[in-house]
């Protein structure tokens, strides 16, 4: 109990010391960053620029990256800061770097005069970048759920949609046509030849080119991980022979009652002799003799062996009848159970083989 | 047993039932009124005697689970057929608390009370009976039997001869259909008690008809 408590408090104590340190070094590229905007808004383009790339710089994760949500940002500054040095060039190449890393991207137009937003439309329209938002983990129903690809464009181009096997060999095609802003392609689970991919490492390509039939520009391949499972059937249910009443009357029972009237009327015969040491007891008691003879005479015939017992009969037919609707129920999951394989789809980095280098 | 003892042991036979009624079902009750035929045969040394007569009265059963309490009053008067034995009239009254392990059989203890008065006083007899009761139904849903043995524990008598032994039995046969809340019952018993030693032999044995009322 001491070690865990022992553990918890160095842990306590490395995450209260790690994490101002770690804030700071955030806070230091946000002052570069700031400082560099600062530096922008003060027209000294030379400084903006070389504040920009020093904090653009370190693109491995380390603590000193800049945050992925402020580098389109920081790339829009450094593009709009060469275009105002005069390097024109410049600023097209960090506004194409911009679109590869983030093709939905596009600078505030109240931000930035028109002359930048024009560079970067230019660079854009000749960009023909494809992002791809594929489930990093996620788990389909063949036949029933679709795996969901989501493309976006940089601007208007011919894109192929596939998925081959590592080596290369083709496993089906998905999508072959334009895309606009964004596109929307589904993959429902199986190969060309309708059959489950099956276990494996399967790849997603995204291929881009200019005109239908044109020069491949980039493509984009996601590594998909399929591990397929087939549900296990269920078991029939146990038929309910067991629990079934006899539906004709025993011989048991018959002569149970009758052995009773029997013995009850013996034993008011005999009770004056047994508990009265042989007292005079009234004749009365015959009346229950009778009585009781008679009961076991008419339950011995109420009993009577193969007489229909209609209560256990309609008793039969209720757990027949339910038994019945198990096995339909079963048959019914089971059959839901065959057809239904569950592909668990991960997916892995995006790899992109490009012409442009960012 | 007090001239008011009959009397609030009748209230009490009375209202227990509604009371439990009114409790909720899980209690379950039965009430009987009955008329008997009863046929007393004292002995005392080699004298013997013969009365009979008929007695009213009524007993209940109030139960939770396999725990029951029987409670019974009769009274009647017995007289005289044959020998010195003055006619007489006769008070019962009893309380026994039972317990079924078994549907079938329930046993049974308690304090069974007698009165017999006659003109020249009342002897009173109080004596502790441990029961056995074994039932079977003879026709499905329509006629049980019911077998009862019993035998006296202990007596309290106000009369010369110490008690000795005493036991009994009672069969009865039922009839209560299903479909109706109500049944008729047909039955037999006998109790024997004896007091110095044999010096006197006290028999009572009587036929009994009854209407009851049951409900579950």
């Amino acid at each position: 109990m001491k070690r865990g408590t022992g553990f918890v408090g160095a842990a306590l104590a490395a995450v209260l010391v790690l994490l101002p340190w770690h804030r700071a070094v955030a806070q230091e590229q946000n002052r570069t960053l700031t400082s560099a905007l600062q530096a922008y808004q003060n027209l000294e383009y030379e400084t903006a620029a070389a504040l920009l790339r020093r904090a653009l710089a370190v693109e491995a994760p380390s603590p000193d990256t800049l945050p992925t949500a402020l580098r389109p940002k920081a790339l829009t500054y450094l593009a709009a800061s060469d275009y105002y040095r005069g390097r024109k060039d410049s600023a097209a190449v960090v506004f194409r770097r911009l679109i590869i890393q983030d093709p939905r991207y596009r600078p505030d137009p109240l931000t930035f005069p028109p002359e930048v937003t024009s560079t970067f439309e230019n660079a854009r329209r000749a960009m023909k970048v494809v992002a791809v938002d594929a489930p990093a983990d996620t788990a389909i129903r063949l036949g029933r759920d679709q795996y969901p690809i989501r493309l976006y464009a940089s601007s208007f181009h011919e894109i192929v949609v596939g998925l081959e096997h590592p080596d290369g060999r083709f496993i089906r095609g998905i999508y072959a046509g334009p895309i606009g802003d964004s596109l929307l392609v589904n993959w429902d689970g199986l190969d060309s030849t309708n059959t489950p991919a099956g276990d494996g490492t399967v790849v997603l390509t995204v291929t881009s080119r200019p005109t239908p039939g044109g020069e491949i520009v980039r493509v984009v391949r996601i590594m998909l991980d399929i591990r397929a499972t087939r549900a296990d059937t269920l078991p029939w249910p146990t038929p309910p022979d067991t629990l079934l009443l006899p539906e004709r009357a025993p011989s048991g029972p018959a002569l149970r009652s009758l052995s009773g009237g029997i013995l009850g009327a013996a034993a008011v015969l005999l009770l004056p002799s047994v508990v009265g040491s042989g007292t005079h007891a009234t004749g009365a008691r015959f009346a229950v003799v009778g009585a009781l003879s008679v009961a076991g005479i008419a339950g011995f015939i109420s009993h009577r062996p193969g007489v229909p017992l209609p209560d256990n009969v309609a008793k039969n037919v209720a757990r027949r009848a339910a038994f019945q609707r198990q096995i339909d129920l079963a048959r019914q999951d089971n059959a839901r159970r065959r057809t239904g394989v569950l592909e668990r789809i991960r997916a892995g980095a995006p790899i992109v083989i490009s012409r442009d280098t960012p | 047993m007090t001239s008011r003892a009959p009397a609030l042991a009748l209230a009490a036979l009375v209202a227990c039932p509604a009371l439990i009624a009114a409790q909720g079902s899980r209690f379950h009750f039965e009430i009987q009124l009955d008329g008997s035929t009863a046929h007393s045969n004292p002995v005392i040394g080699s004298v013997s005697s013969s009365l009979s007569g008929t007695l009213f009265g009524g007993e209940g059963r109030v139960g939770l689970g396999p725990v029951a309490l029987d409670l019974g009053y009769w009274q009647g008067s017995l007289t005289s057929n044959s020998g010195p034995a003055a006619n007489e009239d006769m008070v019962e009254g009893k309380a026994l608390l039972g317990i079924s392990p078994v549907h079938w059989f329930t046993i049974s203890g308690g304090p069974m009370a007698r009165a017999y008065t006659t003109a020249a006083g009342t002897e009173r007899w109080l004596t502790w009976r441990i029961q056995g009761r074994v039932e079977e139904e003879l026709v499905p849903r329509t006629v049980r039997a019911y077998a009862e043995l019993w035998f006296i524990a202990s007596s309290s008598v106000n009369v010369v001869q110490p008690f000795t032994s005493g036991r009994g039995g009672r069969v009865s046969v039922r009839l209560a259909p299903a479909a109706w809340p109500v049944w008729v019952t047909l039955g037999y018993g006998i109790e024997q008690i004896r007091l110095g030693s044999g010096s006197r032999i006290d028999n009572v044995d009587r036929v009994t008809l009854g209407l009851g009322y049951s409900r579950r």
